[in-house]
Parts: structure tokens; sequence; C-alpha cells
């Protein structure tokens, strides 16, 4: 600040000699017959009038840019303090040495490093926590299902089973949980990007191959060429659990069909349908339609409300059509 | 036999790996982190490896790094707890050939263990058997009773159906069969696919080849083997 006013004291200075001089230049030049004591003082008056001019100009200039560096510097930490609002942790305010509050910017740089950092070891937890719930499902379903296998009597075989069955419930009712935990914390922005989403639902199909062409399900698909904004991976995440859902509950050669088209995409099969009563409430959370079929199944009920929860978040929606039999359609709406 | 090694902190998820490969017909062989593999490749020298991430001393992501550097042609699949996106593109960044998560079906393992080794093995030799043809890459010739004549098939034909047969029973999508084939800048017609596929039905039939050519509508083509 002090460098920048002495700076433009010398150059007021150096304007107002100038001033002076080419007024009284002037004056003197013209040698108008006036009484000499006139001149001088008519010289005074302008080169005094002139300086006035010039302070005034360099003064509100000043001004003016100083406001500026003030208004830059509060748009900058307002807008930094709404990404920080928005979860994203990952911005820095840059110290403008000219401008004032540089005390603010960074106390606020070290605040978004310290949540960042927390941030991270969230994340590092849910992690550590589904790896370490996951590793001894993995050993328990496991060797359930080598027991069920190599078990003698009928019994046994029946008991193994049921402990195989349990573990792989209670690994993706962990798997899910944690899904939604990240999913209810609103403090986390979705990675938006462009993305190509015929590709992304050919991808997912082709993925899920081995478990529809084991039941000999005869799957369809017309994708329409349609880029969207979106979370790639959470969006991924929704297709999954739809498709993984039509494979479960459609019976033996039975039909799926996958389409979009003018931003809506539709996922129908020929399965077991879902009763009208229960249509209204299978987004809750641990609904189940058939809790019957559905233990069996393996299910935990949070399967389509993690969908659910993911197009709220893009501004999408999801609507069902089905009847009992014949079979349920999915329809999302990506606008 | 087959030899496996499984390299992996957790003693009884090793335990339960090695049953299900000796019950699935190969010989397993156990490391408990990175570095004890690394000891034991030398002299072991197995077909493929089945790799856990999160080990101590030397983790998976490593182990993978180093067996890239030091082994040619050694196919690796990661089986891990870690089922997050960037986790897997982690893995396959450090040259991983297939990734599984924990808890994983028995079956699916040995399924993606066979189809590994089945790859690694026509890259090799740049020959793969379907049906009751074989053919091989070396020479492009279709030689069996499936193709009795012997006769040449055009260069496209040839590896449309090599590719198709690499993969029996998985359905490759038509932009990744044109780009795998006719190459990325192919501005052709998309007809020009299903035009090679009618040629391969007409020249193979199934009631002599044993395979065919299925359509799965939207999507692709995929290579069923007739048993």
């Amino acid at each position: 600040m002090k460098d920048t006013l002495k700076k433009i004291g010398v150059n007021i200075l150096a304007v107002t000699a100038l001033a002076l001089a080419t007024g009284v230049g002037s004056l003197l030049i013209r040698k108008l017959e006036l009484p000499e004591t006139l001149t001088i003082m008519l010289s005074a008056v302008a080169g005094i009038v002139i300086l006035f001019c010039v302070f005034g100009a360099i003064m509100s200039l000043l001004r003016r840019s100083q406001r500026r560096t003030i208004n830059n510097m509060h748009d900058k930490l307002t807008h930094t303090l709404e990404e920080i609002g928005q979860g994203n942790f990952n911005v820095f305010v840059e110290i403008d040495p000219r401008a004032p509050h540089n005390d603010i910017a960074e106390a606020m740089n070290e605040m978004t490093k310290k949540l960042g950092t927390l941030e991270t070891m969230r994340a590092d937890f849910i992690s550590n926590v589904s790896h370490e719930i996951q590793s001894p499902l993995t050993s328990i379903g496991g060797f359930a299902k080598l027991l069920r296998e190599s078990a003698s009597d009928e019994q046994s075989r029946h008991y193994a089973g049921i402990i195989e069955a349990e573990s792989k419930r209670l690994s993706s009712l962990s798997d899910n949980l944690l899904k939604l935990s990240t999913l209810d914390n609103t403090k986390i922005p979705l990675n938006r990007t462009d993305f190509r989403l015929d590709k992304q639902l050919e991808q997912i199909a082709l993925t899920l191959e081995p478990q529809w062409s084991a039941k000999n399900i005869e799957l369809s698909a017309e994708l329409s060429k349609t880029t969207i904004n979106a979370d790639a991976d959470l969006l991924s995440q929704v297709w999954i659990n739809l498709l993984v859902n039509a494979i479960k509950f459609t019976p033996e050669g039975g039909a799926i069909t996958i389409a979009l088209k003018d931003n809506k995409v539709t996922i129908a099969d020929t399965g077991v349908g879902i009763s009208k009563d229960d249509q209204i409430h299978i987004f809750e959370r641990f609904y189940k339609a058939d809790k019957a079929r559905d233990r069996s199944l393996g299910g935990n009920g949070l399967g389509l409300s993690i969908v659910k929860k993911i197009l709220e978040l893009h501004g999408f929606s999801i609507t069902i059509e089905s009847e009992l039999e014949k079979g349920t359609q999915f329809t999302v709406r990506l606008s | 036999m087959t030899k496996i090694l499984v390299v992996d902190d957790d003693p009884h998820i090793r335990e339960l790996v090695c049953a299900l490969l000796k019950n699935g017909g190969f010989e397993p062989h156990e490391a408990v982190d990175g570095r004890n593999a690394l000891n034991i490749m030398f002299d072991l020298k197995p077909d493929l490896c089945v790799i856990d991430l999160m080990m101590p001393k030397m983790d998976g992501y490593e182990l993978c790094r180093k067996l890239r550097q030091y082994y040619e042609n050694i196919p690796v699949l990661m089986l891990t707890a870690k089922s997050e996106l960037s986790a897997k593109a982690a893995g396959f960044d450090a040259g991983t050939d297939d990734y599984l998560t924990k808890p994983f079906e028995g079956d699916e393992l040995l399924m993606r263990i066979r189809a590994l080794l089945r790859r690694y093995k026509i890259e090799a030799s740049q020959a793969v058997q379907i049906g009751s043809i074989t053919i091989d890459k070396t020479s492009y010739t279709v030689s069996g009773a499936g193709n009795p004549s012997g006769k040449d098939i055009p260069m496209k034909e040839f590896e449309l159906l090599f590719k198709l047969a690499g993969s029996p029973g998985r359905t490759f999508s038509r932009d990744s069969l044109i780009e795998d084939i006719w190459g990325y800048d192919f501005d052709g017609n998309e007809r020009t696919l299903d035009v090679h596929i009618g040629r391969l039905r007409e020249r193979f039939p199934v009631e002599t080849s044993g395979f065919k050519i299925t359509t799965v509508r939207g999507l692709g083509y995929r290579l069923e083997v007739l048993s």
C-alpha cells in the first residue's frame, strides 16, 4: 500500500510541475499587454486550477482501482466460501499483496486444507470399514459353500446353505449402507462430466452378461446416441441396480429390454411384477415387495433407495409401471 | 497341472481360494505378501497369479508392477475387497488382467481364471480351437472337419472369427468389433459388420462347425459352442 501511494505522489508532483510550466510558458509567449502583476497572478491561478484538476483525477482513479481490488478480493472470498459450502475443499484463494483482508484469505486457505484432509480421512475410513467387513464374510460364505457341496447328509447341507445365503445378505447390506451413508452426506459434490450414456448402458449390459445368460434371459437393447452431463460412477450404479433387480426377478427364459431415447431410459422385464399397493413403497429404505422371495434372493431393500437417491441428486426422476406376473418397467427421465 | 500362486495376507481367504482352485483342477501355491510372492516366483514359475491388494510389506499394486517388470506373459488376477472404481482403475493401471471383488463366487473365480489362461494361450500360440475347426493366425488358415476344403477365407472375416472364437459365450459390442477389425477411423457402412457375420454363418454352418454366431439385438454378437 505505502509503495503505491508513494509512486502516485511522485506522479502527481511531476504532472503539477509540467502543468505549471506550460501555463506560465503559454502566458509568457502570448505577451498580452496586461500589467505584470496581473499576468503573474493569472498564471498562478491557472497553475493552481490545473493542479487541482489533475490531483482530483488521480485521486478518483486511485480510489476506483482500490475499490476494484477490494471487490475482487470480496468476490474471490465469497466464491471460495460457496465452493466450501458445496463440499469442494479443493479451493485456494490467491493472495493479492495490494488487496486488503489477506489475513482472511490466508486463514481460509489453511481451513480448506484441513477440511480436505478430514474428507479424505472420512472416505478412507468408509473404505477400510468395508474392507474389514467383506474379508471375513468372504471366508464365511466361501467355506459354507464348500461345506454345502461336500457334506453327506441333507441337514448339514441345509444349514451350510443358510450360512452361505445369510453371509451374502450381510455383505450386500454393508455395501449398500456404506453407499447410502456416502450419498446422504450432502457435502459431497457430484463429479459431473459429459459422457456417452448409450456406451455406458451397453458396457453395463455386457458386464452383467454372465448373470443374464446363466438364466437364459434374452436381453435386447435399443440405444440411441446420447451424451449427458452427470456423475458417471453414480449413474452406473443406477443401471447396475435396476438391471440386477430385473435379472433377479425374471424367471428362466424371460426377456429384458433396455431402451434409450429422447433422454429417457426404460428397463423392462417379463418378471414377477410388483402389485399396485407395493409400487408406492418400493423406493423406501428396507422395503421389500415380496418378503419371502426377497429373503431367498438375498435382497435387503436398499437397492432402489440408492437408485432414487442418486437420481434425486442429479435432478432426474424415476417411475414404475408393473403388473403382477406380467413384468415391470422402470422409466428414468434424464431432464 | 496348471500352477497358480495365491497371494493374500488373510490365512482363511488363502485357504479358501486354494481349496476352490484344487476343486477346479488346479495346483495352488501360497504366498503371504508381495515380497514373499516375488521370492517364490523364481523357482515356482506359476502359470497365473491371484493377488490381494491390501497386504503388509508389499501391496498388490506394487507386486503387480514388479511382476510386469520381471516376468513376461504371466496372467494376473486381482482379488480384493476394495470395490471402489478408483481402486479398480488403479489395479488396471498397475497392469492386472482382471479384477474380482470379495466376496466372490467360487465358480466365477474359476471361470475367470480359465478365460485368462485361455487368452494367454491363444496369444502365445496365435491359434484357437473352436467346435470342429482350428483357426491359426500365424498362417491365416482355418483347418479341421468344419472346413474340409481348407479354403482360405478373406482377411477381415478371418480376424472377426478369430476375435469371436477367442472368447466364446461373450458378447462383443458392435463398436468394439468394428474398432478392432476395421480400425478407429473406419467410416464405412454400419452394415459392413453384419455382412461379414452373414458370410461367416454361411461358411460355417452350425451342423458341421459345431458353433454358431448369435445376434444380441442392439448390443452385438457372440459365438456359442454347441455341446
